[in-house]
């Protein structure tokens, strides 16, 4: 009765995701070569279900490289760069190499690149280095050197789990330090337009302004921005729309490089988050790419959880 | 073996299951291996196991093998419950590994077999709302597709591919990363 070899019996499409879900996260390639074996696989790979339900059964993401900076001299005639280390298979487009741009932000799977002439029409974009889609974001409401900027998804922090937030929108929280205040402006993909600003007076206005190469931190629903004099840290609570500056343990003249970072810390089960003060020597951008993460922490306590959502995260910011 | 273990036996007796294949060939099971299945459990709660329970969708053959994981599982369920009151922390450590390397064995032993009874174990678990087996048999099968091209996994699993040249030209555009 029974022919041998027999073939395999056909599976219901529920069953064939079941399989499909179970494909190795770490290695992304064999999951989009398996979406070339059929339509019923390439829809089901390739639709937001799927995505959301692959995300839940891994949790992490894999990181699928880091994001290196480098500072051209002008006085040579060098520009700036931005270029795509990987650390998986996964590689960006082969444009993807951003000359004469600089990575100022990276989370949620984008990235927010700065054109050396920023203040420009275009001068700001995000990139989602998986599909090299680029947004140019509307010219920047207020010119000032000293800025910084964060992405993020559109809910937020605190109202999103990360599981298919990659392809929706997204926000803009640029930070801008002036004589007396410092003002925080909006930009949401959803309107495509700047909002704001929201202002606080400027807290030391002769000596010190926001610093704007060194990465920020999202911590719970509040973002972090650090001064130049690497003392205190603006926070910016999304839900609230309030800005707060904090103050930071003293910095150690030793080192020449400073990050404001979400750390992780507390139970395995539920990592808690805190904003650590990180303090590294300075490498060059070339060897700065391998090297370990934190040195030194200073851990604030109580703030909420967040969960592990970067995709192509750790930006490095040679200062 | 019948002085030793009379006890268990004897619940064990008391709630024996029959289960019956497509070919009608009859299972007779413990209810502690049966209840695997979520879905023989909600039969069993709904008292509608007088008779035997008929599986018109799973083979004898299938079915068999189907007992067998089952039959391991529940054992290793049954004796992890046990051990975790009469033994030391470090003593129940030591027990509950050697547990799970000789489930592990058990399990890739078991997964020893054609791609058509895998795929038969997978539309088993299924029907039978087997968690653990559905979970095992599904990763057996993709990590059996691991670093295979698509005409390979088309080949393994018969499949027809019925994207259009256009249609793979453009997944293969979009993704030329993964092609290199």
């Amino acid at each position: 009765m029974e022919a041998t070899p027999r073939s395999p019996p056909a599976l219901m499409e529920e069953l064939v995701e079941e399989i499909l879900l179970r494909f190795p996260p770490s290695e992304p390639a064999s999951l989009v070569r398996a979406a070339l074996v059929c339509k019923r696989w390439a829809c089901l790979i390739s639709g937001p279900a799927f995505r959301r339900r692959f995300r839940e059964l891994h949790r992490a993401p894999p990181m699928l490289g880091l994001l290196c900076n480098g500072l051209g001299d002008p006085y040579y005639g060098g520009a700036d760069w931005c270029s795509f280390v990987p650390t998986a298979a996964f590689r960006p487009a082969p444009q993807a190499e951003h000359s004469s741009w600089r990575a100022v932000d990276s989370r949620h799977g984008r990235v927010l690149l700065r054109h050396r002439e920023v203040f420009k029409d275009g001068g700001l974009v995000v990139w989602d280095p998986i599909t090299d889609e680029k947004r140019k974001l509307p010219i920047l409401p207020r010119h000032t050197s000293t800025w910084n900027a964060a992405v993020l998804c559109s809910p937020g922090a605190g109202a999103c789990d990360h599981l298919d937030c990659h392809r929706g929108p997204f926000l803009v929280i640029l930070v801008s330090s002036h004589t007396e205040e410092i003002f925080i402006y909006t930009y949401s993909s959803s309107a495509d337009m700047w909002s704001g600003p929201i202002s606080t007076p400027h807290p030391d206005p002769d000596g010190d302004c926001i610093h704007p190469l060194m990465p920020n931190a999202l911590v719970g629903n509040a973002l972090y921005f650090g001064f130049l004099t690497k003392t205190r840290a603006l926070k910016y609570d999304l839900d609230l729309q309030e800005i707060s500056v904090i103050g930071l343990p003293p910095k150690n003249s030793g080192w020449r490089r400073a990050v404001l970072t979400a750390t992780e810390g507390g139970g395995r089960s539920q990592p808690q988050r805190a904003v650590g003060w990180d303090l590294s020597p300075y490498t060059s951008p070339n060897s700065a790419c391998g090297r370990g993460k934190l040195a030194l922490k200073w851990m604030m306590d109580g703030y909420e959880t967040e969960p592990l959502t970067l995709r192509c995260c750790y930006l490095m910011m040679p200062s | 073996m019948a002085s030793a273990g009379s006890g268990d036996e004897k619940a064990a007796a008391a709630a024996m299951i029959t289960l019956i294949s497509s070919d009608n060939e009859k299972f007779e099971v413990t209810e502690a291996t049966a209840t695997l299945s979520q879905t023989i459990r909600h039969m069993i709660e709904d008292g509608c196991t007088d008779g035997g329970v008929p599986l018109p969708n799973v083979t004898s053959k299938i079915l068999a093998r189907v007992i067998e994981y089952c039959k391991k599982h529940a054992t290793a369920a049954a004796g992890e419950e046990g051990s975790s009151s009469s033994f030391s922390d470090a003593a129940f450590l030591e027990v509950d590994r050697a547990f799970l390397e000789e489930l592990e064995e058990f399990d890739d032993a078991f997964l020893e077999v054609d791609r058509a009874t895998l795929f038969d174990l997978i539309l088993a678990a299924n029907y039978l709302d087997i968690k653990g087996l559905l979970n095992l048999t599904c990763q057996k099968v993709a990590d059996s597709v691991k670093g295979k091209t698509p005409e390979q996994i088309r080949e393994m699993y018969n499949i027809v591919n019925d994207l259009t040249p256009e249609e793979e030209a453009e997944i293969r555009r979009e993704t030329q990363w993964a092609f290199e």
